[in-house]
């Protein structure tokens, strides 16, 4: 992936994060990739961070701060905001998939339940990281 | 028509009546009896008529007994002395008497003297025979009564009406025999009678009982209550006549005199005012009443009603309506308002448990979700990374697992569907069946062993669009998911029924029992064997709920082994019937 910069995921699922990694390695992608549990956890890494991550894979349902209240944060912090986001839900709620956009994400993936699936939709975020033009 | 156009019309209405009933009641009260004043006063009229006539008869009948009751007359008679004549009878005579005519009749009846002169004319004329003789007649009844009386009255004679005015004649101290009679006599030319019209003051006129301008019905009255009045208007007045008598009594001709309409004209005056006052009062009260009324019941009841139409329209249940007074539109101000409380109250629970169902699917979705999708996601890596180390037993067991876990997440989706239905509002639009149904099984490729037949011409209807090609969707995939015949035939129509549009969609699969017929539509009941993939029993139970909330039905006709069709109907909405 992209100059090996650093995939930082958002989730609470401990499935979830081994099955992105699972996908991440199956198509050979071999960033650096940071995982925190939840938007709070994930605020304090970006804030202490110098070199800020490539993409943000997030969950949207998560405990302490859920993906759309750390999307908000994210939004508002003029240093992180250019950081492409790619929401990884399982939830298709059309609220959800409304607000995410109105904050600006590159994407709106759900999580199929089916591993090789799951797989497809890594595939296509490494597809559209790659090719895609990010500031 | 609104409560204040039918108030103003009642009330327009019933002045209108009242006006026209005191018309009616002071035409047939008020003014009959102005009538009969009328009657009245022209009876009074006639009577003064009839005495002013009366006086100059009686004129006449003095003149005639100071001339009878004279010792000059009485030799005159007895020895035709023709110094009297020369002295006596001459022209300034008959016009101090105003007599035309002076007869003097002997004892044994014989004419004497008829000296005739017309004091206008200022010639001598003669007597007419017919007076002659009827004057020869009355002598000679004088001859015999034995009272010396003067006699007086009408003589008709085809000359004309005649006054006769005779006295016996007597010595001057009154003492008789009768030498004879002495008589008077005055044609009745219109100068006489300028003379009684000027005297009663109004103009009268002679005519004789056969003219046709004399009542018919004078004459009956006259003889049955010897009336002599009667009535007939003539014009802008009225007239009434006085009937004349011949000296015998039998009546031989009328006087009629004309009256101004006063006393009738001032009952119209008194009655019109009368009843411009009405009507103009009648106005005012009703004008009063009117103001009073939409003050204090039609305003409020408007506003009311606007208020209660406002928030009707607005379905803002938080409003209120806000009429002020203490009366019965206060109570029902405040029972719409209690009204209105409970409503939002109950929409509010409901709106909330709305709510908590919506995130009650939240939570399925996200939450029963999640940790199947570690189970299959971890039981698959198992199944994949330990191939080599797992039996077939264990590996058999792990797809099993898989299997159920594909399942249960197909159920969970199915109530996410299943609640979504409720939840969803999307905008209704005119749906072209023919379209929709040929995209909908376009997307669902049966395959060659099918023939779907689609009726042409099926309806366009306002619907959601989605929702309706979700029902079409279901009942269409399952006639094909469940076809147990080599060639399935799948048949789609819809014809008009009452109200609705009736659709049907039949197959030539494997049937339903009746006895299930009600239970397919039931969430998660399916009569295939458990873990049929794609089989969740959700379908039927969404297409049934999107129907119900167009306001249709839906049901089977089927028996096992003779295929099924599947009903359902869609009431025809407001804009529909303008669509068609």
């Amino acid at each position: 992936m992209r100059e090996q910069k650093t995939i930082l995921i958002v989730e609470d699922d401990e499935v979830d994060v081994m099955t992105i990694k699972r996908a991440m390695k199956e198509i050979h992608v071999t960033n650096p990739v940071k995982v925190t549990w939840n938007g709070e956890e994930a605020l304090e890494y970006l804030k202490g961070q110098k070199d800020l991550p490539g993409i943000i894979l997030l969950d949207l349902n998560m405990p302490r701060m859920n993906g759309v209240e750390f999307l908000q944060h994210l939004r508002a912090d003029e240093r992180l905001k250019p950081i492409p986001v790619v929401v990884l839900t399982t939830s298709r709620e059309e609220q959800d998939r409304v607000s995410s956009f109105n904050l600006g994400v590159a994407g709106y993936m759900i999580k199929p339940v089916d591993y090789l699936q799951f797989v497809e939709v890594i595939r296509a975020i490494n597809l559209y990281w790659t090719l895609s033009e990010l500031p | 028509m609104s409560l204040r156009k039918k108030t103003v019309l009642i009330l327009c209405f019933s002045a209108v009546l009242m006006v026209a009933l005191i018309i009616a009641a002071s035409r047939g009260i008020l003014f009959q009896r102005y009538v009969e004043l009328e009657k009245e006063n022209l009876a009074l009229n006639a009577r003064r008529l009839e005495s002013v006539f009366a006086a100059q008869t009686e004129r006449f009948a003095s003149y005639a007994r100071d001339w009878a009751v004279w010792d000059s007359a009485y030799e005159y008679l007895r020895n035709k002395d023709p110094e009297f004549e020369k002295e006596n009878l001459v022209p300034d005579t008959f016009r101090s008497l105003s007599v035309h005519f002076l007869v003097f009749v002997n004892s044994s009846g014989q004419l004497v003297k008829a000296s005739g002169y017309d004091f206008e004319s200022d010639e001598t004329i003669p007597l007419p025979d017919s007076i002659r003789v009827s004057l020869q007649r009355i002598a000679a009844s004088d001859r015999n009564s034995v009272k010396n009386s003067s006699r007086q009255g009408i003589l008709s004679a085809p000359e004309g009406l005649f006054l006769v005015a005779g006295h016996p004649v007597l010595k001057s101290d009154g003492s008789g025999p009768p030498a004879g009679s002495l008589f008077m006599v005055r044609k009745l030319d219109p100068v006489f009678l300028q003379g009684i019209a000027k005297q009663a003051g109004m103009p009268v006129s002679l005519l004789p009982l056969s003219s046709p301008e004399v009542p018919a019905r004078m004459l009956l009255e006259a003889e049955e209550t010897g009336g002599y009045a009667n009535y007939r208007v003539e014009g802008g007045q009225i007239a009434g006549f006085v009937l004349l008598k011949e000296i015998n009594g039998i009546p031989i001709a009328a006087m009629k005199f004309l009256l101004p309409r006063q006393i009738y004209e001032q009952g119209r005056r008194t009655l019109t005012l009368f009843v411009a006052l009405f009507a103009f009062f009648s106005v005012c009260v009703i004008g009063i009443v009117l103001l009073l009324l939409d003050r204090m019941v039609l305003s409020r009841l408007y506003r009311l009603s606007a208020e209660v139409q406002a928030i009707s329209a607005s379905e803002d249940l938080s409003r209120r309506v806000t009429v002020d007074g203490r009366d019965e539109l206060a109570v029902l101000k405040e029972k719409i308002n209690h009204f209105l409380a409970a409503l939002e109250k109950s929409t509010g629970k409901l709106k909330a448990a709305n709510q908590e169902l919506q995130d009650f699917a939240y939570v399925v979705s996200h939450d029963l979700k999640a940790p199947l999708r570690g189970i299959s996601t971890l039981a698959g890596w198992i199944s994949t990374d330990h191939r080599g180390s797992l039996d077939e037993d264990a590996q058999e067991k792990l797809d099993l697992l898989l299997v159920r876990v594909r399942r249960m997440n197909d159920l969970i989706d199915g109530i996410l569907k299943y609640s979504r239905v409720g939840r969803s509002r999307e905008e209704m639009v005119p749906v072209d069946c023919n379209s929709l149904v040929s995209e909908t099984v376009d997307l669902l490729a049966p395959g060659e062993n099918f023939t779907i037949t689609v009726q042409e011409n099926l309806p366009t209807l306002v619907a959601d669009r989605t929702k309706l090609g979700e029902v079409f969707m279901n009942l269409i995939s399952n006639a094909i998911k469940y076809i147990d015949k080599p060639h399935g035939i799948i048949r789609i129509g819809c014809e008009r029924d009452g109200k609705g549009w009736k659709f049907h969609v039949s197959d030539n699969g494997p049937g339903i029992e009746e006895k299930y017929h009600e239970k397919v539509f039931q969430i998660f009941q399916t009569l295939g064997p458990r873990d049929t993939p794609g089989s969740t029993g959700v379908g039927l139970a969404v297409v049934k709920k999107i129907v119900e909330q167009m306001g249709g039905e839906i049901w089977i006709e089927s028996a096992a082994g003779a295929g099924t069709t599947f009903f359902f109907t869609i009431p025809f909405r407001l804009s529909e019937a303008e669509l068609h």
